[in-house]
Order: C-alpha cells, then sequence, then structure tokens
C-alpha cells in the first residue's frame, strides 16, 4: 500500500489556513450510523463483517463524488500502515488496534473518513482547520444524507439513531475543536477555564483523543451527549466555547507581552533554538518546542513559518510517519534523529523578529 | 496549583467528570494521575480513565444497590432472576454480556432489552428524547424563533449576564446565572 502522496503537505486538510487559527487548530465532526438488522461489528461474524463492508462500499460508490474514494481493508495492512493511518487521523487507534474485517475510506484532501466496523459499522467523520464546526457539520450532513436515501440506517422514535454503545445514542454526533492554550497554561489559569468548560457540560480530553494526558498545551473539547439536542444546539455550544477560549487566550496572550514582554520571549526563542539545532528530539520534547513555537508565530514573535506548516510538522513528526518517509525499521533513538532532522528543516528559514 | 493529592508537586492534569447534573473535578499532577485506579475512587464516582463498561457497570451498580432510586422501574429480585436468561430474539446477544462490555449486539437489542436500558439511558443523556422534529437539520426549530423575537425576556437577559460574567472570566458568578437560566428554562418548559 502506497501512502506516498500522503506525505505531501498540499494533499491534506490540514495544510490549510483556518478561521481562528491562533487558538483552534481543528474542528472534527463525526456520525455513528448502524445498518438496520445486522449485527453491531464486535458481535457479527467473521462473513457477516464482510457483508457489512460490501453494503457500506458499495453504497459510498453509489455517490458520484465518491467514486474515487481510497478504500483499505485494515486486515490487508501491517501494523505499522495502521498506526500510519491513525497518526493521520483516518482512523481511531481502537480501529487500528481491533481485530477481524476492518476497513476505512478517506479522502485526505476533505478531510473525510469513513471508518466501516469500527465500534459502529459506519462513522463519518470530517476534519477542517481552524474554526469551522458549521461548514464541516453541513458537509457531513449533505453525505449523510445521501447515504441515507440510499439505505437505512438503525433509527428509534424515543433515542434517534441506535449505536453499538448507549453513551452514543441520539445524533450519534460528536462535535470537537482541538485547541492551543498556552498562555492559559503558563498563567495556571487554565484549571480555572477548564472547570467552566466541565460545567457547561463539555468533555475534555489531551492532544491524542480519548486519554486525559495533556501535552503541548493542546486540548481536544467535544459535547458530550446527542441524545434530545439538535444538531445546531450542539454546534452552537462547542462554537460558543471555541469563541471564549479564542478571546481569553489571545486576551491573556497580550497580557503577558505586555508585562513580562522579555520573559515569554526568552522562553519562545530559547524552544526556537533547541528545535533549530537539537540533533535528538523524543516527542514530548519536539511537542513542547512546537507549543512554544507556535505561541511565537501567533504573537509575531517569529517570522518565516506560519501555522499550516505547524498543524503539518505536528503529523509528519510522529513515529509511524518517520519510520514509512524511511521505510526501514528504527530504534528510538534513530526515530529521535530522524525527527530532529525534520524538525530543523521546516525551520532553515525561521528568524526572530 | 498544587496536585490535590500528593500536595507537593504542580498539578498538571486536570480530570472531569459529568454525569447528569454532577461534575466531579480534581488536578493532580502527572505522577499521581499515572495512579488513575486508586485516586479515582477518592475523586470521582466512576473511573473514566477505565472503559466505558466499567462507568456502565457503575451505573447499574448504583441502581441495584439504591432499589428505590427514582429512575428504578423493576425490583431487585425480579431484575437477578431474569437477567441471566435475557436474550436479544434476533441477534442472540446476552443481557450479560452487555454488562460485561457495556456494547449491545444488534440494533434490535434495545427494543429486546428496552426496560433495563431505560433507566441507564436517563442516567447517561438525561431524561431526555429525540426530539420529533428533524434534530439534524440546521434550520431553525420554532421554538428558537419565537424565543428570539421576544427582545428582552428574563431568560434573555439572563444570557446576555451569563455571557458577560463569562467574559470577565467571574465563573462563580456565572455558575450562578446558568443555575437560574436553567430554573426559569424548566419552568418555560424546555
Amino acid at each position: 500500500m502506497a501512502f506516498e502522496e500522503l506525505f505531501i503537505p498540499e494533499n491534506n486538510w490540514f495544510f490549510q489556513k483556518g478561521n481562528k487559527e491562533e487558538v483552534v487548530v481543528s474542528s472534527k465532526i463525526r456520525l455513528a450510523r448502524n445498518l438496520n438488522e445486522k449485527k453491531f461489528p464486535n458481535h457479527a461474524s467473521a462473513n457477516e463483517q464482510l457483508e457489512i463492508i460490501k453494503i457500506i462500499t458499495d453504497t459510498l460508490k453509489l455517490c458520484p463524488e465518491f467514486e474515487k474514494l481510497n478504500l483499505i481493508s485494515l486486515q490487508d495492512i501491517s501494523s505499522l500502515d495502521r498506526q500510519f493511518l491513525t497518526e493521520h487521523q483516518l482512523i481511531s487507534a481502537e480501529h487500528a488496534g481491533s481485530l477481524g474485517n476492518r476497513a476505512v475510506g478517506f479522502q485526505s484532501q476533505e478531510g473525510i473518513s469513513f471508518l466501516i466496523n469500527e465500534e459502529d459499522h459506519l462513522r463519518l467523520q470530517i476534519f477542517d482547520t481552524g474554526l469551522n464546526l458549521k461548514k464541516a457539520f453541513n458537509r457531513l450532513l449533505r453525505i449523510q444524507n445521501e447515504l441515507e436515501s440510499k439505505v437505512v440506517f438503525a433509527k428509534d422514535a424515543r433515542w434517534g439513531y441506535l449505536t453499538a454503545c448507549p453513551t452514543n445514542l441520539g445524533l450519534g454526533m460528536k462535535a470537537s475543536i482541538l485547541v492551543h492554550l498556552p498562555a492559559l497554561v503558563y498563567t495556571n489559569r487554565i484549571s480555572q477555564v477548564l472547570q467552566s468548560i466541565a460545567q457547561v457540560g463539555l468533555l475534555i480530553h489531551g492532544l491524542q483523543g480519548e486519554t486525559t494526558q495533556i501535552a503541548g498545551s493542546f486540548f481536544q473539547i467535544s459535547n458530550q451527549s446527542s441524545l434530545g439536542k439538535r444538531a445546531s444546539e450542539i454546534l452552537a455550544l462547542v462554537d460558543r466555547m471555541a469563541h471564549q477560549l479564542v478571546d481569553v487566550e489571545l486576551q491573556t496572550q497580550q497580557t503577558l507581552l505586555k508585562q513580562e514582554g522579555i520573559k515569554i520571549q526568552d522562553r519562545i526563542c530559547r524552544a526556537f533554538g533547541m528545535l533549530k539545532n537539537a540533533k535528538m528530539l523524543s516527542m514530548e520534547e519536539a511537542l513542547d518546542g512546537i507549543s512554544a513555537l507556535r505561541f511565537g508565530v501567533s504573537q509575531k514573535i517569529l517570522n518565516g513559518l506560519d501555522l499550516p506548516k505547524i498543524n503539518t510538522l505536528l503529523i509528519l513528526m510522529q513515529s509511524a510517519h518517520l519510520i514509512k518517509k524511511q521505510n526501514r525499521e528504527m530504534s528510538e533513538d534513530e526515530l529521535s534523529i530522524q525527527r530532529a532532522d525534520l524538525v530543523r528543516s521546516y525551520l532553515k528559514e525561521v528568524e526572530v523578529l | 496549583m498544587l496536585c490535590q493529592k500528593c500536595h507537593q508537586r504542580p498539578a498538571t492534569v486536570f480530570l472531569s467528570q459529568t454525569v447528569g447534573q454532577e461534575t466531579s473535578q480534581a488536578h493532580l499532577c502527572e505522577e499521581c494521575a499515572q495512579e488513575q485506579n486508586q485516586f479515582y475512587s477518592e475523586f470521582f464516582p466512576f473511573n473514566p480513565f477505565a472503559e466505558v463498561t466499567n462507568f456502565i457497570n457503575g451505573l447499574l451498580v448504583f441502581d441495584q444497590e439504591q432499589p428505590n432510586a427514582p429512575d428504578m422501574n423493576f425490583e431487585k429480585n425480579e431484575f437477578e432472576t431474569t437477567e441471566k436468561q435475557l436474550q436479544c430474539p434476533h441477534c442472540g446477544y446476552q443481557w450479560v454480556t452487555f454488562r460485561q462490555n457495556g456494547r449491545l449486539g444488534c440494533p434490535k437489542c434495545y427494543e429486546a432489552f428496552s426496560r433495563y436500558l431505560e433507566p441507564l439511558i436517563s442516567s447517561i443523556h438525561g431524561n431526555v428524547q429525540y426530539p420529533e422534529e428533524n434534530p439534524m437539520d440546521e434550520s431553525k426549530s420554532v421554538k428558537d424563533k419565537k424565543e428570539d423575537s421576544a427582545e428582552d425576556t428574563p431568560l434573555k437577559q439572563l444570557r446576555t449576564s451569563l455571557q458577560k460574567a463569562i467574559q470577565q472570566e467571574n465563573f462563580e458568578e456565572a455558575a450562578k446565572i446558568r443555575d437560574e437560566i436553567k430554573k426559569q428554562g424548566s419552568q418555560h418548559g424546555f
């Protein structure tokens, strides 16, 4: 399986400028859908799983816009390839790690992927850069409606779309944003802010999805339940929170620069110096450094780097990407060397203003 | 802020869980966060690190321990005797398997186990139903329009002051206003 195309930044959704991109890295919508009368993937036999894949891929192929969809059977590719797809955010870690017949269809440039036989028969997901929940949702809704005109999804009058896990009932919808809040973390105001996010019933995760590890001041925020609500209400709730976070983070950045400008500049420039010169970089070091760099770029302390490039670096510097790029097995140390090489290549033109 | 568990290292991990109206929170350092299973019993009713299974089992156990809980609509003994045999006629999935892994066997399981699932679903989502008019549709519902046209309803004023409070990061005040909105909202029937 060749993934070369995915290494070209322009071929991916994340290499685009986005609304409020200084703070909101990306927006994501996910819809969980199941075929009527078919067993959920984890209860279905191997043959039943294949049948589900066939029904869904046949339906997708009926849509003119998906005639050229990349379709991959996950059991046909190596675990490295599956990790690569996970790092590229085209499948979930659960999807990559599960046994049985699973598949994915994707268009990376549009940020669209169809996870087949993950926890549910079909999970439609779409990414966009910056804060763009409504546009992303409308795009996904059009696709959902088109599929629903060709196939019957399991639905109940009281509980909405029926899903393998009762937590996803209702619209089967998750709207999330990935935000970068370095100033709020630096000033320790983050806990107060996260508390207020939790109080309105939103969920908070770290960078890697459903874990609580907070790395590089990146946070994922999403709705919890989608039963008893309208899609527009869920979108509005997450969107309002996003705007508030953008305002409070940018205000805090400005205040910080006013009050202790030289200290902040020092931190950013040190991180820049480290990334620009390091010969080996662990994932954690790279993430922390890039977090400071991002702050520097959005406050115009650094020149010659834009946010889409940083977003691309965040994807490409992950282990499976480095291994596939070199096309050979590598030790942890070799990975660190390759990661440092990649980061340095992105920082060649960057200078302190 | 210092870690709420060891009170020594700075808290870098923030954990929060909302179950129904109740929110539990903890600020911890990395080290203490690693000892998740132990501290969860101290800070949270349920362990969000564990699989959803545990979360769901937690709710079920909770229900069983409180046979008079308002959302319980079955007797404890009845539950115990029928539970083991309960099976979805469509796919053969057993209720006990759901209790082990938190996943159902097929869409028809919801019908087959509806009596047992109802209280669980209310615990997860609140006492709500799928809206009658198409909720996926982006266009505004009749209710929203009415609310928008009524200029200075008390509810609208409250929402404006809530936004102000949040902008000024006056979170205590914001929480008070939020509760008031909830109260008024339920009186208005939405």
